[in-house]
């Protein structure tokens, strides 16, 4: 089917637009890479892995997380919290997210097919 | 190998892409994510890890380099809106160099075995071949140097519209025009004026025209010339391009085209050997830079025509 591949590559360019929020929603408290990705994977929004833990540092690297190792008793693991100024940003995000949702929502109740 | 040896394999072969500073520490997590992962794995597949299970792991992230380029901000030296123009300029250079090469090179090697054309070919490839690739260089330096001039300066650069619309002529340009040819036209027959009466015997010979060029060859030579000439009047008084004075042009480069290259390949223009070489070097010139000018209106035109008014 022709746009089965159009449907695959319009649908991934989605879920890219909203990895940095899934990430940072669930990075209020901190986490290592392997957890996060579970925990997005098991709330429906599994991101690779591939693409995951390089987020997180170029997300430290922008001052939008803080990160530590830390051994707990295991191996050692490097966590990831948001910083202020992180926070701050989520919370702008979510907002523009919602807005866009509600929007879309609107759209797409308007211009539903048969 | 073991799966944990094919992990620090992938590992050391992403870390050796990354900058020095990040490599220790980004390699560290990595191999700590992948074995974590991996372990996760054979957890949920009801056995011990193994080389194949490993591999596919890692194979998931992508090549190596991939994943080192995910941990850095991208480099981009291209801008993708500019790709498109840079392979077509990329290809139709290194095509122009590839056919005056093999021009020049079948020029100088006269082919009269099998044996000959290998050896010109040959002769081509390292001289042409691979020298054209300079052309592809320098473009990537120029769009790189480009792409980098606007993301450091935005707003000097921004799209501002032609001052003359694609039909309006400036009329100082064609005044220039006529009068650089002009000026051309009477120093290739007079190029003793710029010795100022004074210099030696030696030099007016070596300007000295040929006899035969004089009688057979000049006359069509101005005559092509003076057809622009005439071309750039009309435009002056009217101050517009229209469709029949475009063709016309095209037609007029491509005459003159043609003319300069019987005039170069019919014999000499000059009586001294060096005079002679350099002014048909430009003529040769004159002939790739008019037929790629004529070449690339011609295109416009066709591919414009079914949406241009008639007039």
């Amino acid at each position: 089917m022709v746009t089965e591949g159009v449907y695959d590559k319009l649908e991934l360019e989605l879920r890219r637009g909203v990895v940095v929020l899934a990430a940072l929603s669930q990075l209020r408290t901190a986490r290592y890479g392997y957890e996060l990705r579970q925990s997005l994977a098991e709330s429906g929004m599994p991101i690779e892995e591939g693409t995951l833990y390089p987020l997180l540092r170029r997300l430290e690297s922008q001052g939008v997380l803080t990160s530590e190792w830390r051994t707990d008793g295991g191996p050692p693991r490097r966590y990831y919290v948001l910083s202020a100024d992180g926070l701050e940003l989520h919370r702008r995000l979510t907002a523009s997210w919602r807005g866009l949702n509600h929007t879309v929502d609107l759209l797409l109740k308007g211009g539903e097919c048969p | 190998m073991t799966p944990d040896d094919l992990i620090q394999s992938y590992v050391d072969d992403v870390a050796r892409l990354l900058p020095r500073a990040q490599r220790r520490d980004v390699g560290y997590e990595l191999r700590s994510l992948l074995t974590e992962q991996l372990a996760a794995e054979a957890g949920q597949a009801g056995r011990p890890a193994d080389e194949a299970m490993a591999t596919a792991l890692v194979l998931g992230y992508g090549r190596p380099a991939e994943t080192a380029a995910r941990y850095r901000q991208p480099l981009i030296l291209i801008d993708p809106a500019d790709s498109h123009r840079f392979v077509r300029l990329a290809v139709i250079g290194v095509a122009v160099i590839w056919v005056l090469g093999l021009l020049d090179t079948l020029m100088q090697h006269p082919i009269a075995s099998a044996g000959d054309l290998l050896g010109a070919l040959a002769q081509w490839w390292t001289d042409s071949g691979v020298g054209a690739l300079w052309w592809p260089g320098m473009l990537v330096a120029g769009f790189a140097a480009a792409a980098w001039w606007r993301r450091a300066r935005p707003g000097a650069v921004a799209w501002r519209p032609r001052r003359f619309g694609r039909d309006q002529v400036s009329r100082l340009g064609c005044v220039a025009a006529v009068v650089a040819g002009g000026a051309g036209l009477f120093l290739l027959f007079n190029g003793d004026v710029l010795l100022g009466g004074q210099a030696a015997p030696e030099a007016y010979r070596a300007l000295a025209m040929d006899e035969g060029f004089l009688r057979e060859r000049a006359p069509w030579l101005v005559a092509a010339l003076a057809g622009h000439f005439v071309l750039y009047a009309v435009l002056i008084v009217r101050g517009r391009w229209q469709p029949l004075t475009r063709r016309i042009e095209i037609g007029l480069t491509l005459a003159a085209c043609a003319v300069f290259g019987w005039v170069t390949a019919a014999g000499a223009m000059f009586a001294a050997e060096p005079a002679d070489q350099i002014v048909k070097v430009v003529l040769v010139a004159s002939i790739v830079v008019g037929l790629l000018d004529a070449a690339r209106k011609l295109y416009r035109e066709l591919r414009t025509a079914p949406y241009s008014p008639t007039t």
